[in-house]
């Protein structure tokens, strides 16, 4: 299974790539080459910084066209993890407001309750969504490491899973091939390798 | 004084920082070497290290290299990959941490039981605590008497059993700011320990203490000729291998019965924390109060370098979470020192930084923004 980690300048790629490299992955490649992604099986969507950043850097480097063909027409899963998680989503209103990849119809607001601490950091607990592939053989209450500053909410059924700070906020979603995690499973440690494990192998 | 302190451009190291550099973009030289590392050819060094334990590899049966571990992941990970990578005869050893806490002992059992050879060094309790109290009044260091056997320990215990190598983990003044003198050097002599580890007043410190000879046993470091004459080499993991704690914590997880933290402990940035001894809470705050950074800022510029966190973020959390009285062990430290809340607290004042610091109503207060460069 030949996976691409689409790298696009928004951060260390290093304890991703050596969580899938530990889990057996034929190929990992960091690319941004869209030949590369075009040829992928599976693709990730890493991203840590301002969201507006990142979508200026994907469209300087004609990613999205080329993740409309490759997610939208050929189906291939990705998982978007944190900053890229959200990216994968229609709108965040980080930096006065910006379209995302709009391929699920959630939306980023930040944490906003006085005196709540921001950003979100730590491992906290997620009750995930039972009628899902990513957490297939996971109890119903798991801890996963957070960082993030901005939450995603959506009033659709995206086969979300949540966790709570400040309010309920959406942990990960699964809508057909498209998988997010506001979590890094690669930091999250037993938990986060089983989830990967299960994107590498049920999706 | 009117000197400049500021913060790296990359992470939040601080100037004050004892023997940190920055460079032309105002990096630091943790936040460069980071860079350093991915771009680098690690063959050369591969190749270095092979030849190493070519040189040195046992046939007899005898230990062949010295891993100091605590049952942590990195010490683990050492033992892991000499024994079975790359078929070694390695010792582990351990100086017992004074005040050390549950998940530490548990680690440092399971790490036993999964298969390695391991002494465990209980030096005199007396001296050490007396050593910890000076170190605590005389250097603002609460752990001075254990941090000297982190480093004489694996020393006497190579020299008498005739173990030709010593391997620590990562050079922390390279890795985390600091020194860069180990940067391109595997093997490194006393004199540098002295120097960086302990920094200067050592022997000082020791003739200082009132105890005979076989009470100061595990403290003093073996003669230097005894250590030349057996060619004893001590050595830096991280300069062989690029150092990656993530991977380290895989290997451990695996191989070497490393636990995990059960509590979900929500919303809290220290709970992946050094959790094996009760002083260094203490040390993290006397660290900040002497410099103006702590634990807080050491992790979010951990986090950074990993990639999972934005600089902005990491200026949240250390507003938050720096500057913390090590309330929850309070008691326990009185009662180990043997001081009064009165003489403790003193001893804070006298370490205290009052060019970054003031008091408030009884409490320290930084006078600078985290971030914003300013002159003392």
């Amino acid at each position: 299974m030949n996976l691409v980690i689409i790298d696009y300048g928004m951060g260390n790629l290093k304890s991703i790539s050596s969580a899938l490299r530990y889990l057996s992955v034929d190929s990992v490649v960091l690319s941004h080459d869209h030949k590369t992604i075009k040829e992928a099986d599976k693709l990730l969507l890493p991203g840590v910084g301002s969201f507006v950043n990142a979508m200026n850097r994907i469209k300087e480097l004609a990613l999205d066209k080329i993740l409309d063909e490759v997610v939208l027409e050929d189906k291939k899963p990705i998982l978007g993890i944190c900053l890229g998680m959200q990216l994968l989503c229609n709108y965040s209103e980080e930096d006065g407001g910006a379209k995302g990849l709009g391929y699920v119809d959630a939306e980023c607001r930040k944490f906003s309750k006085e005196n709540l601490k921001e950003p979100h950091v730590g491992f906290n607990q997620v009750i995930s969504n039972s009628n899902t592939k990513l957490y297939d053989g996971f109890n119903k209450k798991n801890d996963f490491y957070f960082v993030h500053s901005y939450r995603l909410q959506s009033d659709r059924d995206i086969k979300q899973s949540y966790c709570h700070y400040q309010d309920n906020f959406i942990a990960s979603f699964e809508q057909g091939n498209i998988v997010g995690t506001q979590f890094h499973p690669e930091l999250s440690q037993t938990n986060g390798l089983k989830l990967l494990k299960n994107f590498i192998g049920k999706f | 004084m009117n000197k400049k302190i500021f913060w790296c451009n990359n992470c939040l190291n601080m100037s004050t920082r004892p023997r940190i550099t920055f460079d032309q973009r105002g990096w630091c030289n943790a936040c460069q070497w980071m860079e350093e590392k991915k771009e680098m050819d690690w063959s050369a060094r591969k190749k270095e290290l092979q030849d190493l334990l070519d040189k040195h590899r046992s046939t007899d049966g005898s230990y062949d290299c010295l891993i100091p571990a605590s049952g942590g992941k990195d010490g683990s990970y050492l033992a892991y990959q000499l024994k079975h990578k790359y078929k070694m005869n390695p010792l582990a050893v351990t100086s017992r941490p004074p005040l050390s806490l549950e998940l530490g002992d548990k680690n440092l059992e399971a790490f036993i039981g999964s298969g390695y050879e391991h002494i465990h060094v209980s030096a005199n309790l007396d001296a050490m605590r007396k050593l910890n109290k000076l170190g605590f009044i005389e250097k603002g260091f609460p752990y001075y008497g254990w941090l000297i056997t982190i480093t004489t320990v694996p020393l006497i215990v190579a020299n008498r059993f005739n173990i030709p190598l010593i391997f620590w983990g990562e050079e922390g003044e390279v890795e985390y700011g600091g020194s860069t003198e180990l940067k391109n050097k595997g093997i490194f002599n006393i004199e540098f320990i002295k120097k960086v580890y302990l920094e200067s007043g050592y022997e000082k410190i020791l003739k200082q203490m009132k105890f005979n000879k076989s009470e100061l046993y595990w403290f003093k470091m073996p003669a230097q000729e005894s250590i030349d004459s057996k060619n004893i080499q001590m050595a830096k993991w991280s300069y062989f291998e690029p150092w990656d704690s993530y991977r380290n914590y895989l290997i451990a997880k695996e191989h070497c019965g490393l636990k995990e933290h059960e509590n979900s402990n929500s919303g809290t940035f220290t709970n992946f924390a050094q959790n094996d001894q009760a002083l260094y809470s203490l040390h993290v705050y006397m660290m900040y109060l002497k410099f103006g950074f702590g634990r807080a800022t050491q992790d979010a510029g951990i986090e950074i370098r990993r990639g999972s966190m934005t600089r902005d973020q990491a200026i949240n959390l250390v507003q938050i979470y720096e500057n913390v009285y090590p309330n929850e062990f309070i008691n326990t430290y009185l009662e180990y020192y043997g001081m009064t809340k009165e003489e403790f607290d003193a001893v804070l004042d006298r370490y205290a930084n009052k060019n970054l610091f003031e008091k408030i109503d009884g409490k320290w207060c930084p006078k600078f923004k985290v971030g914003e460069t300013f002159t003392e």
